[in-house]
């Protein structure tokens, strides 16, 4: 139960590193209607680009592969733009107005996204510069929108931020890892219980076809593909709630305090 | 209030006019130099161009920088269009080598 007072300064290293997520799990649940529509006209070309390409490789058909390639490379800076506008949104409800507007920062996001895409997928082949990616684009936006500062030396900074708080960010990225592999098997062992079990036994319905397609590579690449939107919408939200807090604990400030009221439910900051 | 008397940071027997705004030091009037409406004394000036340099190169590096940003970005895009490409391809591999 959170006490009318803020709670005295937790110094540096005693809070926990998974607490952002846990406050972005708050936020989830306290303004998840707000911020889900905007989530969803985020990723509403990426899904028709992944639907493409799914049908494109389970049909073994190399001719479209061009076309979903296309697609997907194309549908990415639509998804980025919104996903910072959500990403503001969360921003300015942890810390009210903003010094500046996201419309004046929007090339430097794009473009510090695209570098970071790029390291991502080029960057597979060494294992640190994917991971340096991720946090790249998930952190810029937040970092941008702090002020008026240009786009290079910000990234500059961002990344030396990050290098300074390894283990905390390591740590946060290990359990969304964990979540995601989680609640794909928790995906998978459901369809199976309510295909093979419920269905039949309790409602007599029958569910052969229905079995041999959850087989299929179809409903795997798309069971996949919709644990991965879950996931990237809780990651795109917890990545300000993550930057705010490697922020307080460099700078020292109130931010940390913030968080944790939070996370135990208190919406008025 | 009495005011305080100071002296030049240069000439500790002659009274200061002023104080530099760039060392925060004490001047008076033979070492005062009045740019802008604001008095700077000669390291001050010094200071004041090293900077002024400094940030002029800064911007023009960024411009260079920028500039390179825009005409890469095609670049890189290509880049993700031909790795999606190539994942897809090699996920049809896949497929059919389960197949064989």
């Amino acid at each position: 139960m959170a006490d009318a007072s803020p709670p005295p300064w937790l110094p540096f290293g005693r809070g926990s590193a998974l607490s952002p997520l846990d406050a972005a799990a708050a936020l989830v649940r306290e303004r998840g209607s707000e911020l889900l529509p905007i989530y969803v006209l985020a990723v509403i070309p990426l899904t028709a680009a992944a639907w493409v390409a799914i049908d494109a490789v389970t049909a073994e058909d190399r001719s479209a592969l061009p076309l979903a390639a296309g697609l997907l490379a194309g549908s990415l800076l639509w998804r980025w733009a919104w996903l910072s506008v959500l990403q503001q949104r969360v921003q300015v409800s942890l810390r009210g107005r903003l010094p500046t507007s996201l419309r004046r920062r929007w090339a430097g996001v794009l473009g510090i996204r695209l570098v970071a895409a790029t390291l991502m997928t080029w960057g597979l082949f060494l294992f640190m510069l994917p991971v340096v990616g991720l946090l790249l684009g998930s952190f810029i936006t937040p970092a941008l929108l702090e002020g008026d500062q240009r786009t290079l030396p910000t990234a500059g900074q961002l990344l030396r931020w990050l290098g300074g708080a390894v283990g905390r960010v390591s740590r946060v990225l290990t359990a969304v890892v964990v979540m995601g592999l989680v609640l794909l098997v928790g995906v998978m062992v459901l369809q199976w219980f309510v295909v093979m079990l419920v269905l039949p036994s309790l409602l007599g319905i029958e569910t052969t076809d229905l079995a041999l397609t959850m087989e299929s590579p179809v409903w795997w690449m798309g069971s996949v593909f919709a644990v991965w939107l879950m996931m990237d919408f809780f990651w795109t939200i917890a990545a300000v709630l993550v930057y705010y807090d490697v922020q307080a604990k460099r700078l020292g400030s109130d931010l940390h305090w913030r968080l944790v009221r939070l996370q135990e439910g208190d919406a008025s900051s | 209030m009495a005011s305080i008397q100071r002296h030049c940071y240069n000439h500790p027997g002659r009274r200061a006019i002023g104080v530099c705004v760039v060392t925060s030091n004490p001047i008076c009037a033979e070492c005062s130099t009045r740019y802008e409406g604001v008095n700077y004394s000669r390291e001050g000036l010094e200071q004041l161009k090293a900077r002024r340099a400094a940030a002029s190169a800064a911007t023009g590096r960024e411009r260079v920088v920028s500039v390179a940003m825009v005409l890469l970005s095609p670049v890189l895009l290509g880049g993700l269009f031909v790795f999606y490409w190539l994942a897809l391809r090699l996920m049809i591999d896949m497929l059919q080598m389960e197949v064989v």
